[in-house]
């Protein structure tokens, strides 16, 4: 070992091997392969998180917008599923429950609270 | 893709771009090295995989503010070594201090028959009496090839402070190992 000199910037290389053996184990290959695995599973798994980070807003949005969209549409012509329910009981339940006026909405409320 | 001659910087380049494949490779490359360095910090096996562990975590998050062109290693390292010093802060872990030279165990161990077990025992102690930041400047310099310039980024200090570290374990360890009556 040599290089007592602070100013000097080469490297002890006796002193560094014997560091480098001493402070290696005998399952390091062992060690950096499994830290490949979890590195691999942990960059994946950060991915898939980011992914429902930025998709589950963005599915939540669309079912909001589908709801709108089938509720605007669904109010504004009529059902024939409505039409062919005629005549059953579940029809003319059906049937108050789609109809906007006033007279059906008393008409609804009454039926539920019979 | 494990012996493939592809780059560190191609490998970071991938692994920027989300390949976690790219980055599960540049990892084992660099792994033995930051177990070397974090047993350095923290004298312990167990808690030097933890804070390798702990470092590829951080170093995924972090990827994405990584330079590709910079080298990887002293980059990763230096994660490696704030791990390191995050693990000690959180266990607590004042193993260093609480022995001083004066009364580190030097008497008989079972594997005191062997040079090779009396290098190891001088080797322990001589580390153990050094102050973290000596011994992982010292391994990191001596032991990792890394310069002193590299290395007083990883720490955080000014390159003088790593030259002077550096020089003080060095005298510290030849005095540790030239006691014992040899390779000193």
């Amino acid at each position: 070992m040599t290089d007592l000199n602070e100013f000097t910037t080469g490297r002890d290389e006796e002193l560094g091997s014997l560091l480098r053996a001493h402070l290696s184990a005998p399952d390091d290959a062992a060690f950096a392969a499994r830290m490949r695995i979890e590195a691999i599973a942990a960059a994946e798994d950060t991915a898939w998180r980011s992914v429902a980070r930025g998709t589950l807003p963005g599915l939540a949005a669309a079912a909001v917008v589908l709801a709108v969209l089938g509720a605007a549409l669904g109010g504004g012509s009529p059902q024939p599923a409505t039409r062919s329910a005629s005549g059953s009981a579940a029809g003319s339940l059906v049937e108050l429950a789609s109809d906007t006026s006033p007279a059906g909405s008393v008409a609804l409320l009454a039926v539920m609270a019979y | 893709m494990r012996n493939s001659p592809v780059t560190d910087a191609e490998l970071a380049a991938q692994a920027c771009g989300g390949s976690s494949e790219a980055f599960g490779v540049l990892v084992e490359r660099h792994a033995e090295r930051a177990r070397r360095v974090a047993r350095a910090a923290l004298l312990d096996q167990q808690d030097a995989d933890d804070a390798v562990q702990d470092a590829l975590f951080s170093a995924w998050r972090a990827m994405d503010r990584f330079d590709p062109a910079r080298p990887f290693g002293p980059w990763f390292m230096r994660i490696v070594v704030n791990a390191a010093a995050d693990l000690r802060r959180r266990r607590k872990l004042r193993r260093t201090e609480e022995i001083p030279a004066a009364t580190a165990d030097t008497g008989s161990t079972p594997d005191r028959d062997t040079d090779r077990a009396l290098l190891r025992e001088a080797l322990d102690q001589a580390l153990a009496t050094l102050p973290e930041r000596r011994r992982v400047a010292l391994v990191l310099h001596d032991a990792e090839g890394y310069v002193h310039e590299e290395i007083a980024t990883m720490l955080g200090v000014p390159v003088g402070t790593v030259r002077s570290d550096v020089f003080h374990a060095r005298r510290a360890m030849r005095a540790a190992l030239g006691s014992m009556g040899g390779n000193g």
